[in-house]
């Protein structure tokens, strides 16, 4: 991704094609094509967040920081994804003030998940029973947040592993990994469900 | 021949069909020999297979409020960062009443598409509704009289206020000034059937006909009448029931 990546504190700088340049008929294309992801940024932060509030308010300031920072957007670029950025900061900012750090909290998680015990069920058998997204949904919060996240970017919003690198700041094998492990959490999880159930 | 720890990477590319050739060589030569990253790689497929299946079901949706706010964003933006440009927008507007140009003036800063004003006072009415109706609306039944007095003495045009009526399912809760058109659109808040109802009235006719405008989850209804504007708006779906409210509406305003 090529896109300048957003800060927390924006020069608010108007040289770009946003706001500046409407198209004829007045309408502004960046915010038009911006808001047309709401869907998915929601999705993601309903995923990250867990609850409505909190998803409605990152959203909502993922929006507040791409408008005021539209100049910062290099046209042409994937602004789908420059979106994602600002999300996955903002998110890091909320949790920074919940006091909470995510990525040791997931250390500790995936070492226990990792003892988990093997489903008995064919994969085969998990595809046609896990037929309630709601199943599949509560799997995906069971997994710790840096390996949802990881597999959601690529599974739901399918984005590159190079674009999930640069959204988290992270090396592209480091998002390979995460996705395998998140993957298999996933199952397992998925697994479990079923046999408890 | 790389062992489980170097291929555990490998895995996500290998089942996406995005491994390069050497890496699918490693996992080939790997799973071949190694039943546990065998196991792991159908683990994989079937969850990304599941993910891929549902991507669509998946996602929450956000409620229409929240779309509106989130719209509502780009404006504030705008006006904070570049008035001189948001004054260009205004001086190109087609010439209406006052009201309803500071209306589209806002609408066409904002710039979702909307070419026409039908659809331009439709998306700021709705943005206002989300914004005030819920928070504005008094607990209890208002007094019409009362209200439309009050108007006419504040904004010096006066203003017919229908009152509750049972057989609409309509109970009048307040009467306020819309703020984002500086003050100057009535906005008449009722109580439909559990769910807020907003009716704008600009002192000026600004529409031609009837019409009927959906705007980020919300209908609207529309028309001018004895020199004013009326626009009926909900975010309940019931579109059939709204021509009843409309039809109240139109007998009881002069």
């Amino acid at each position: 991704m090529t896109g300048g990546r957003p800060q927390d504190s924006m020069v608010f700088r108007r040289r770009s094609w946003a706001a500046d340049q409407p198209a004829a008929d007045g309408a502004d294309p960046f915010a038009q094509e911006a808001l047309s992801y709401i869907d998915s940024l929601y999705g993601t932060a309903m995923r990250l967040t867990r609850r409505v509030v909190d998803a409605e308010d990152l959203v909502q300031d993922t929006y507040v920081k791409a408008f005021r920072s539209a100049s910062q957007f290099k046209r042409g670029t994937n602004l789908k994804a420059w979106l994602f950025t600002i999300l996955h900061n903002t998110f890091l900012n909320m949790r920074r003030h919940d006091g909470r750090n995510p990525v040791d909290v997931d250390s500790d998680v995936v070492e226990r998940a990792a003892d988990m015990t093997a489903s008995q069920h064919t994969p085969e058998q998990l595809l046609t029973r896990a037929t309630l997204n709601a199943d599949l949904q509560a799997a995906l919060d069971q997994i710790p947040e840096a390996f949802r996240q990881a597999v959601w970017l690529r599974d739901v919003e399918e984005f590159s592993y190079a674009e999930i690198a640069d959204m988290l700041e992270v090396p592209i094998g480091t998002v390979m990994s995460r996705i395998s492990r998140g993957r298999r959490m996933l199952y397992e999880r998925l697994a479990k469900t079923r046999m408890v159930g | 021949m790389k062992n489980c720890r170097d291929v555990e990477p490998l895995l996500a590319p290998y089942v996406d069909g995005d491994a390069a050739p050497e890496d699918r060589a490693a996992v080939d030569a790997h799973i071949e020999a190694c039943g546990c990253c065998r196991d792991d790689l159908t683990a994989q497929r079937v969850a990304r297979d599941l993910l891929h299946a549902r991507r669509e079901r998946l996602r929450d949706a956000p409620t229409p409020q929240l779309r509106a706010r989130c719209a509502a964003q780009a404006v504030r933006a705008h006006a904070q960062v570049a008035p001189a440009a948001r004054r260009t927008l205004i001086s190109r507007q087609v010439p209406l009443a006052a009201a309803a140009t500071i209306v589209l003036a806002f609408a066409a800063v904002f710039g979702l598409g909307l070419n026409n004003k039908v659809q331009a006072l439709a998306f700021q009415m709705t943005v206002d509704h989300v914004k005030c109706a819920r928070f504005n609306s008094s607990p209890a039944a208002a007094d019409p009289v009362l209200l439309a007095q009050q108007w006419s003495a504040k904004a010096g045009w006066p203003l017919t206020v229908p009152a509750s009526s049972e057989p609409a399912g309509l109970e009048l809760r307040s009467v306020r000034r819309c703020g984002v058109t500086d003050g100057r659109v009535a906005h008449l808040i009722y109580d439909w059937r559990g769910e807020p109802l907003s009716v704008y009235v600009l002192n000026s006719k600004a529409v031609a006909g009837t019409s009927h405008v959906q705007r980020l989850g919300h209908q609207s209804v529309m028309w001018s009448q004895n020199g004013r504007t009326y626009v009926v708006l909900t975010g309940a779906s019931r579109r059939e029931d709204l021509a009843g409210v409309v039809h109240y509406m139109r007998s009881n305003v002069y």
